[in-house]
């Protein structure tokens, strides 16, 4: 049995290579990222996104590597904060020096501690059951909120400052670039952990339970016990971003652990991909940025957050890192070349109507919601009014072209790539 | 000789509905035992009172001389009895190796473990190795289990309930929808992987059971109404009228 041993050692290898790289771009990424985005602004968003990433990825031990959905992941962000906020405070109050860069580790703990008892109660069966005792759990905890005003603070919220506890590891913890080293020191930390995590025999058995969890029963093992570990790893983690995120900001709302936050985190992490380590993190940030920067420019920006989430679940269930996969393996196959044509009509048709669709959204806002503001407005850089006919007409033409060309175009996608595929049979 | 395993009185009721009334049933140790029966007689549900996957009403279930009647599935496995399913039962989205790899953690000891990677435990590689082998699955080691033909699917099944380490294995028509070329793989298979455990099996192929049973019970309508060897049971009258003979005349 010589064999088993080299392919053990062959699988060592690759894997160690498999792991080095994405290690040292994450690190180098970490690096550089203060770098090219220096101003305050950008530090501030960056921090926002980094406690996201962590938040969504914890989220992930959850939905993809468990198959549990849970309505109520927001409860442990918002419980960590609170956690994290006192903590400082306490320290503050009884003058102890503890290190500020530290304090996620209480938030941390506390949550995982919180989260074993809720775990307790909410692994006994998965799905639906699962989802509605996490719902009703997360319900549970806010209606708590307003019986113990000292705890959460009233509408808001506590705040501390996080000069309070002194300089430590070198940093004051004043600029926000401070918070962003903390930040994304604590991201390496939980994405190594995490990712360990789900390379270990308790990952695998969460896979198993997300496949058949009866099965798993049948081999030895309480699929409770494997449901309730992921709870509270899960419940942990979201504790470390939720005492980030209050570092981050000095306040912690009782929005912080509420249903919105649950919401955003389900979002983020089956928008990026459940089925790829760091898909979460891609959704973080891609919903991050777009919770930043398009609310800024649109007052849509909520319904294309639900008409992106509908896109995915409908068309590309493994979410934005599994198109991004997809899309790489179509590019290195051979089948590329012939296809681009045809591909390159359904980008254009493709855009043409989400081009239609966000003018007639724009303007469905301004004539209604935003009426006040007059009715000229610039979409897409088009000088368009929400009075006029014309305006209109230009948004539904251009989406009922664009849908009405996509069909035959993924017709004949559909027909090149069998007759690729057949031609590669025939071979 | 001990028994591996003793039914006595064993009932189920659904409702006011009795579908095992008062079995009685031994299982020598290292014997290979067939369960025959018509359609409905309660095989099935027989296996699931066994296994743990619903309670018996009332009656005992004694493995190894301990009642087990009631207790967890995964409680079962641990004292050794493991079973693999009629309709196929595997984790569908996880590799073939990553199947066989959830089934033998427990029996090496390795449980919920967390702090140690999978691929770093040499036993399990070893020990996933050798099923691969056993059941002719090493070419398809890294494809899911989704992806398998139907007779590796069922070989999978198979491996999932020896992998555990169990020495009684309950085996729930292990041939059921194989073509006869399939099944004659399928039987060596089975013969080849239990080598030395004790079996209880329901099958329905008279061939197969016949060829590989040393016992063969008869349940009808929720009772056993023989025990033997297959020439006792060929030649019984009552196992005659109440089986073998709907089945010739199913065959025919």
């Amino acid at each position: 049995m010589t064999f088993p041993m080299t392919d053990t050692k062959l699988a060592d290898r690759s894997a160690a290579l498999s792991v080095a790289m994405p290690v040292l771009t994450v690190a180098v990424v970490l690096i550089l990222l203060p770098n090219l985005f220096g101003s305050n602004a950008m530090i501030s968003t960056l921090n926002y996104l980094g406690t996201m990433a962590i938040f969504a990825l914890s989220y992930n031990v959850l939905l993809g590597q468990t198959g549990l959905l849970s309505l109520g992941h927001g409860t442990f962000f918002g419980l960590g904060g609170f956690i994290a906020t006192h903590a400082v405070l306490r320290f503050v109050e009884a003058d102890i020096a503890f290190p500020l860069a530290l304090i996620p580790l209480i938030g941390g703990v506390g949550s995982f501690a919180l989260g074993s008892v809720g775990g307790w109660l909410a692994s006994g069966r998965g799905g639906m059951p699962f989802a509605m005792i996490t719902l009703g759990l997360a319900e549970l905890v806010a209606a708590a909120a307003t019986l113990f005003p000292s705890i959460y603070g009233s509408e808001e919220g506590v705040s501390m400052d996080r000069m309070d506890l002194g300089s430590s590891f070198g940093l004051s913890y004043g600029p926000n670039v401070d918070i962003y080293w903390v930040i994304a020191v604590w991201f390496a930390i939980c994405a190594g952990l995490l990712f360990f995590l789900s390379r270990t025999p308790l990952g695998l058995l969460q896979n198993a339970v997300r496949d058949n969890a009866e099965r798993v029963e049948f081999l030895g093992f309480s699929a409770r016990r494997v449901r309730m570990s992921a709870y509270a790893i899960a419940a942990g983690i979201a504790g470390v971003a939720g005492s980030l995120a209050a570092l981050n900001v000095e306040i912690t709302t009782v929005h912080a652990l509420g249903a919105s936050t649950s919401t955003l985190v389900l979002l983020m992490t089956y928008i990026g991909g459940t089925r790829h380590f760091f898909g979460p993190v891609l959704g973080a940030i891609v919903i991050g940025l777009m919770k930043i920067w398009l609310s800024d420019i649109s007052p849509a920006w909520m319904m294309y957050f639900g008409l992106m989430f509908i896109f995915v679940v409908m068309v590309a269930p493994g979410g934005l890192a599994g198109i991004l996969a997809n899309g790489r393996a179509l590019v290195r196959s051979a089948g590329f070349a012939p296809q681009s044509p045809i591909l390159a009509g359904i980008a254009i048709a493709g855009g043409l109507s989400v081009a239609g669709l966000i003018i007639v959204i724009e303007l469905a806002y301004r004539a209604g919601l935003d009426a006040a503001k007059g009715a000229e407005i610039s979409v897409l850089g088009l000088p368009l009014n929400a009075e006029s006919g014309l305006s209109w007409a230009t948004g539904g033409v251009m989406l009922i072209i664009g849908v009405i060309a996509l069909r035959p175009l993924l017709d004949r996608l559909d027909g090149k790539r069998h007759a690729i595929a057949q031609a590669g049979g025939a071979k | 000789m001990t028994d591996a395993l003793e039914l006595r009185d064993l009932r189920k009721s659904f409702g006011p509905v009795d579908i095992i009334r008062g079995v009685n049933l031994s299982v020598k140790k290292g014997e290979r035992h067939a369960l025959i029966g018509p359609n409905g007689a309660g095989k099935s549900t027989l296996f699931h009172l066994i296994s743990g996957r619903i309670t018996p009403t009332s009656g005992q279930i004694l493995f190894e001389g301990q009642n087990i009647a009631g207790q967890e599935p995964a409680q079962i496995v641990r004292a050794g009895l493991s079973r693999s399913f009629q309709i196929t039962n595997i984790f569908p989205q996880m590799t073939v190796l990553e199947n066989l790899r959830c089934a033998v953690l427990w029996k090496l000891g390795h449980r919920y473990t967390f702090w140690k990677r999978t691929l770093g435990l040499v036993d399990v590689a070893e020990d996933c190795e050798r099923l691969l082998h056993e059941l002719g699955l090493t070419h398809r080691r890294n494809d899911t289990a989704d992806s398998l033909t139907y007779p590796e699917q069922r070989a999978l099944e198979l491996g999932l309930a020896v992998a555990s380490g169990a020495h009684t294995l309950l085996l729930d028509e292990p041939m059921a929808g194989m073509s006869h070329s399939e099944t004659e793989a399928a039987l060596r298979l089975i013969m080849r992987v239990t080598e030395g455990r004790t079996l209880l099996m329901v099958e329905h192929d008279m061939g197969v059971i016949f060829e590989m049973a040393d016992r063969i019970s008869v349940l009808v309508y929720g009772q056993i109404i023989a025990t033997g060897t297959p020439e006792e049971i060929r030649a019984n009258p009552a196992v005659q009228e109440a089986y073998l003979g709907t089945a010739k005349e199913e065959a025919a």
